[in-house]
């Protein structure tokens, strides 16, 4: 076993024994041997089988909004001690954006982050492993890591190599923050970021207008509004969403008022225009917010690239107010902040 | 049933001597594959694995519009949308989606409500089925009932061979379907018959995972009340992603859009992952968390249904396996099931 999990799960398994924290945010290894699980450890026992290798693709801070949406029992006393919690670099960003929003303070989360290589795209693994006709089996044992310029799988002693750029997240390749850039504790040596470029967007910008339109027409057309991207996004974390609503249709008594305090942006029904409504509003909550950990893109079940949108959201906001957001714990907040110098008198 | 041989090069004329269907074809799309209606015969990839989305939303669509309304001065226009319902074919679906929808029939077309839009759609429809000679990783179909090589719910079946396909005309849908392109057809021989059967061997026996689900339902019930649901319930984001995508869920929910002058009544596929779904209107939920509404998720397909149709609601096609963001596996769970160390033994 390597000495990154060993060291996760002392860390992890010390702070519940310790009663330091409520539970522990992590991943698991998952059935099929290729992928990790996230779960949630209760005990110094559950800590145990916490894995942390190049398969925890998971953002683990998606979990983190459960806890203030669980509604408590009658006379049940709220537990105050922070959550524990795992994170790469690229995860590490979205807990310190939630921090900067104040949905949790600093000191209501223990940070455990690992410096970070790439995790492996796991379907396109799947698919390599097969296709070298490797044993399904064997994967059972299975073990990843990455080392250099591969992806090294050892299973019952015996290894596999893989070139880690045919193998490894997309997003992995174009990492500016492997490192965590908020931890209480941290696993790992420094790793090189990768070059401040935007290599994945030339397709997409070099497109006319009616090119891109009908691009993203036809990516919208297979949208199925399962709400997953949505559900994954660690900045989403609104107690009910404007898109999916329980209130009965509009009636034709239905008053102006109560149109207004029960504003649907988008209708449940998965049509062409209500597909872009829904993409492009929760773009538009995004911007000056996302942190860019491509969650969104790869929970995606029938493949949109939704992170071309969230890049370039990121590139825009850059270059224009030279903003990026969840670098650290500072209340920060791209289009919520006022200065009184502001050169344009303003709306205030 | 009669049995006919067609050649490789030959199966796009087949595809286009179709008239008057609407024909949906697996096509490839990124790295995915969806069914949609076919424009050129060159989009049909039927080497496909297994499409991103079942072919269900043919028979069964997210979205359909069940009537337009509109207000006059004297009274108003209704146009009921089921006379518009066109003639479709679905060509190149597996066993497992076909197999979903003879599920969804006894939901839908059984008892003393028949759904008209389900019915009309179901009746127009002709099953063209593709055997399956190379199951995915998670495919488990053989453990629930169905089968790569099963002709259960098709009206005509095809099994690539080595030079060709076997077209097995089985209904008399099917045989109307092939009408006009009979001269495309040749006859069989009993080496492609042999064929077939030694295809259908090798197949099964690539089959890597099962499920043994003898007993599971008693047990399940046994344990209702346990943790174990919430600790495999841990990783969900309650996204839906196993339920808009299974080939046999049927939840809908109907909405009305439009202004106060005219709109439409239209049915949207609902899931049980999403809270709204059990929301009462005191806000009351019944299923207040993702362990909850996980847990129903499992018994709707390996207790109620089985008890209610002798048929499991699982068909065993692994998508929910798939393309869950957060791995969560219903062959483990269920499986695990007989570890549980409480309830009555």
């Amino acid at each position: 076993m390597s000495a990154k999990n060993d060291q996760l799960r002392k860390i992890a398994r010390t702070l519940l024994a310790e009663g330091k924290v409520k539970y522990f945010l992590g991943n698991v290894r998952g059935a099929d041997g290729f992928s990790s699980k996230p779960t949630t450890a209760r005990t110094p026992e559950e800590a145990n089988e916490f894995v942390w290798d190049p398969s925890c693709v998971n953002n683990m801070a998606s979990y983190l909004h459960e806890d203030k949406k669980r509604v408590l029992k009658r006379g049940e006393e709220p537990d105050t001690r922070p959550i524990g919690i795992f994170v790469k670099g690229c995860d590490s960003r979205s807990v310190a954006l939630n921090i900067q929003e104040h949905i949790f303070e600093r000191e209501q989360i223990y940070i455990v982050g690992a410096t970070c290589e790439g995790v492996v795209d796991v379907p396109k693994l799947k698919k390599a492993w097969m296709k070298r006709g490797l044993p399904v089996a064997a994967t059972n044992t299975l073990q990843l890591s990455i080392n250099g310029d591969e992806v090294i799988a050892s299973f019952d002693g015996k290894q596999e190599k893989f070139a880690k750029d045919d193998v490894i997240m997309q997003r992995c390749k174009v990492c500016r923050y492997p490192n965590p850039v908020i931890y209480d504790e941290l696993i790992g040596e420094q790793v090189e970021p990768k070059p401040d470029a935007y290599p994945d967007l030339e397709e997409m910008e070099a497109m006319s207008p009616a090119e891109r339109w009908a691009f993203w027409t036809e990516q919208f057309s297979t949208c199925v509004r399962c709400l997953a991207c949505r559900n994954v996004c660690p900045a989403c974390y609104c107690r009910e969403c404007s898109v999916q609503r329980s209130n009965p249709a509009f009636g034709p008594r239905t008053t102006p008022t109560e149109k207004m305090a029960k504003a649907q942006f988008s209708n449940k029904t998965p049509t062409m225009e209500d597909n872009f409504n829904f993409h492009m509003s929760r773009m538009y909550h995004m911007t000056g917010r996302c942190t860019n950990c491509g969650e969104c893109n790869r929970v995606c079940p029938v493949g949109i690239p939704l992170r071309l949108l969230t890049r370039k959201m990121d590139k825009d906001v850059r270059e224009t107010y030279d903003h990026e957001s969840g670098l650290d714990t500072e209340p920060k907040n791209l289009l919520a902040e006022y200065d009184d110098d502001d050169p344009e008198g303003g709306f205030l | 049933m009669t049995t006919y041989k067609i050649s490789k090069d030959k199966m796009n004329e087949l595809l286009t001597s179709i008239k008057g269907y609407d024909v949906y074809v697996p096509t490839e799309m990124g790295d995915k594959f969806q069914f949609r209606v076919m424009k050129d015969a060159g989009d049909a990839k039927l080497g496909y694995s297994q499409s991103a989305k079942p072919p269900k939303d043919v028979i069964f669509p997210q979205n359909e519009v069940l009537m337009n309304y509109k207000i006059q001065p004297n009274g108003f226009d209704v146009e009921n949308s089921l006379d518009h319902i066109g003639k479709f074919v679905i060509f190149g679906i597996r066993n497992c989606d076909a197999r979903a929808l003879k599920y969804l029939d006894t939901q839908m077309l059984n008892g003393k409500y028949v759904d008209p839009y389900y019915a009309k759609r179901r009746e127009n429809t002709t099953v063209v089925g593709l055997a399956c000679n190379s199951p995915l990783y998670n495919c488990f179909c053989r453990s629930v009932g169905a089968g790569p090589h099963h002709k259960e719910g098709h009206d005509v079946h095809l099994t690539e061979l080595d030079d060709g396909y076997l077209v097995e005309v089985i209904t008399d849908k099917g045989k109307e379907l092939l009408a006009n392109s009979m001269s495309l057809l040749a006859g069989s021989s009993d080496a492609d018959t042999s064929k077939q059967a030694e295809l259908k061997q090798a197949c099964e026996a690539k089959f890597v995972r099962k499920i043994d689900v003898k007993g599971n339902d008693k047990r399940m019930l046994d344990i209702f009340e346990s943790d174990y649901w919430r600790d495999v319930s841990d990783g969900c984001i309650g996204c839906g992603i196993c339920t808009l995508l299974c080939p046999t869920c049927f939840c809908f929910d109907i909405q009305d859009i439009g202004s106060r002058k005219e709109g439409q009544r239209v049915r949207v596929w609902d899931s049980c992952q999403y809270p709204e779904y059990t929301m009462h209107a005191s806000s009351h939920n019944p299923r207040p968390g993702k362990k909850e509404r996980q847990r129903q998720r499992f018994f709707h397909k390996y207790v109620y249904s089985y008890k209610n149709n002798q048929m499991l609601g699982c068909v065993g096609c692994g998508r929910c396996i798939n393309q869950c963001p957060t791995q969560i596996d219903i062959i483990d769970v269920i499986e695990g099931v007989k570890n549980v160390k409480e309830g009555s033994e």
